[in-house]
């Protein structure tokens, strides 16, 4: 299961590079450092991890300046920049950010690549323990499948509640709140009950 | 719960993204910590498992194939993990006590099995562990099912091979063809021998009288068989080998056989288990077997160490009146039993046999030293006049009781 989530991480490396090659860090920093990312998964198979937490928060750093243009501190940074007397530094990277418009949805397509591709991991080394011992597993293919497609739905449900289009009823939001946090307590408490 | 790698992944990632958030003052970041967050908020949907079949049998024998088939109804959603509990000295000959299935709502499990069970005792079969892992496998619910099977395993009972002696002087300690020394006299004759106080007249033979010129009586035989006396070692150092074939498991082994044996052909046959204290009164026949191997089945060695001496000791009163035979069954080298050989003897030479169970060869020093050690004290058994038999634990003991029943 290593190889599903090393060819997740390869395409998540894709969506960064892409991402990376339009944003105006590639004024800062080299074109082909971003060719790293591909490499990286390859180097951490050999300690048989597809998509480490190490090349998650590389992912992310490479996909930075989709929260840069945007932040508040960011900006903050760049007065200082200017107050300090690099006034020409601090206008040029004010125009390449703030003429920037990037696509959010990759960043969540990242964070979605690694979950998914953690819990693939997580599931194969259950199902690999279990071999090990000389433990018939049935139906282990829908067991990836299901990890597959229910964190699809959450993927596309997540999206969906986080579109600035989307506006919800403060009342309906706020039942809707209640009635999860009954559901997990429910879920807690079914999961301590003994057969 | 136990929380599992992936759950720390997602937290990791979570803490990773939201103090990013922070430290930029990124609302989007600050929605995107929340994602792998939600991965989480279905840990392990709540699930039902039932009984639908248990076939497990209540009885068997050491070394029997027990055959075993559970069927479960699952409803739930997640891997399913179920494992029938099996004690340690059981062996696996066919199929798997435990599967694994991912369940999509509604399946059923099925566990088929055939085990070999290498020691006797009562054993709970009744325990199913069950595990559940999350659809991430984030998390892990436990539960445990009872089904109330119990197994009962004996021991396996050896069938001495007849063989055929001639009636006389018992030279070996446990002659199958030996008389009661008390007990009602029968009307087979015996022999003829002289008169001693206390002789009933009707018994005195007026021709051999005659003849001889003093009072002679005829003797006739005794109702009844010999008893015997078994005692089994249970103290802590028998427990020496492998779980499944040890001194003790030999021991016990040995002593159910020779008590089926003795006490099917009349026999008295009594049992005391040094360690314990357990003693069973001598009697025979088929019910006095059962009371010993129901004893013998359900025992365990014991924490205490009690010698050989102080247990002839507290059967002292018994060996005087029954005169039986004695059969001792311990490992020599540990169990000092000189003294308690001497008393069961007594001053009227009642037989006694040892039965010697030394544990499996092995390289080093500690071997050495005890085998050195038990040789000495069967040469001293020997020369006691004692019959000492050897064998090796976890070894069939088919052919050592045809030489100790003989």
């Amino acid at each position: 299961m290593i190889l599903i989530s090393f060819i997740l991480a390869e395409i998540a490396a894709y969506l960064t590079y892409v991402q990376f090659v339009h944003s105006p860090l590639v004024f800062f920093i080299p074109r082909e450092l971003g060719l790293l990312l591909f490499v990286i998964p390859a180097v951490s198979l050999a300690f048989k991890r597809g998509f480490p937490f190490r090349f998650f928060t590389a992912l992310i750093g490479f996909n930075i300046a989709a929260i840069l243009c945007k932040s508040e501190i960011f900006f903050a940074f760049l007065n200082t920049l200017y107050y300090f007397g690099y006034e020409v530094q601090a206008k040029r990277i004010y125009a390449e950010f703030s003429a920037y418009h990037p696509n959010l949805f990759v960043l969540l397509l990242i964070v979605w690549l690694y979950v998914t591709a953690v819990s693939i991991e997580g599931v194969g080394e259950v199902v690999g323990r279990l071999k090990e011992r000389g433990v018939e597993v049935e139906n282990a293919p829908l067991a990836y499948a299901s990890v597959f497609a229910v964190s699809t739905i959450i993927l596309i449900v997540f999206n969906f509640l986080t579109l600035p289009q989307f506006k919800m009823e403060k009342l309906f939001a706020g039942l809707i709140g209640i009635a999860l946090l009954f559901a997990a307590a429910y879920l807690a408490a079914k999961s301590s009950e003994r057969v | 719960m136990k929380l599992r790698r992936p759950a720390k992944s997602f937290i990791l990632a979570s803490i990773f993204l939201f103090s990013l958030a922070l430290f930029l003052t990124s609302a989007s970041l600050a929605y995107l910590a929340i994602f792998p967050l939600l991965m989480l908020a279905i840990p392990a949907p709540p699930f039902s498992i039932s009984v639908v079949e248990s076939r497990i049998p209540e009885n068997c024998r050491v070394g029997d194939e027990v055959e075993v088939q559970l069927r479960f109804r699952v409803l739930g959603f997640g891997l399913f993990k179920l494992m029938h509990e099996l004690p340690e000295s059981f062996e696996l000959a066919d199929g798997s006590n435990a599967k694994a299935k991912f369940v999509l709502f509604s399946s059923s499990i099925v566990l088929s099995y055939k085990a070999i069970p290498r020691k006797r005792g009562e054993f709970d079969l009744g325990k199913v562990f069950v595990e559940v892992e999350s659809i991430f496998a984030s998390f892990i619910k436990k539960a445990e099912i009872d089904l109330g099977a119990k197994l009962e395993v004996r021991s396996r009972i050896y069938r001495v091979r007849r063989i055929e002696l001639k009636r006389g002087i018992a030279r070996k300690p446990m002659p199958e063809i030996d008389i009661s020394q008390i007990g009602t006299p029968s009307t087979d004759f015996r022999e003829i021998r002289k008169y001693v106080a206390g002789d009933p007249l009707k018994f005195i033979n007026w021709k051999a009288t005659a003849r001889i010129g003093e009072l002679m009586v005829n003797e006739y035989e005794r109702e009844g068989r010999k008893a015997i006396w078994i005692f089994v070692d249970a103290n802590p150092y028998m427990m020496h080998g492998r779980a499944a074939k040890n001194c003790f498991e030999t021991a016990v082994e040995l002593a159910s056989s020779l008590c089926y044996y003795f006490a099917v052909r009349g026999h008295k046959v009594g049992l005391y288990v040094v360690g314990h204290k357990i003693l069973l009164y001598p009697e025979s026949g088929r019910r006095q077997f059962r009371k010993a191997f129901e004893i013998l089945t359900k025992l365990d060695v014991s924490n205490t160490v009690e010698s050989f001496d102080s247990a002839v000791e507290a059967m002292k009163k018994y060996i005087e009146a029954l005169k039986p035979a004695s059969i001792f069954i311990t490992r020599v080298e540990f169990a000092n039993i000189f003294n308690a050989v001497v008393k069961a003897m007594g001053g009227r030479r009642l037989p006694v046999a040892v039965v010697s169970i030394y544990g499996e060869k092995y390289e080093g020093l500690a071997y050495d030293v005890t085998r050195i050690l038990r040789s000495m004290n069967v040469a001293r058994l020997r020369r006691m006049g004692v019959d000492v038999y050897e064998i090796e634990a976890g070894k069939s003991v088919d052919r050592l009781l045809a030489r100790v029943a003989r």
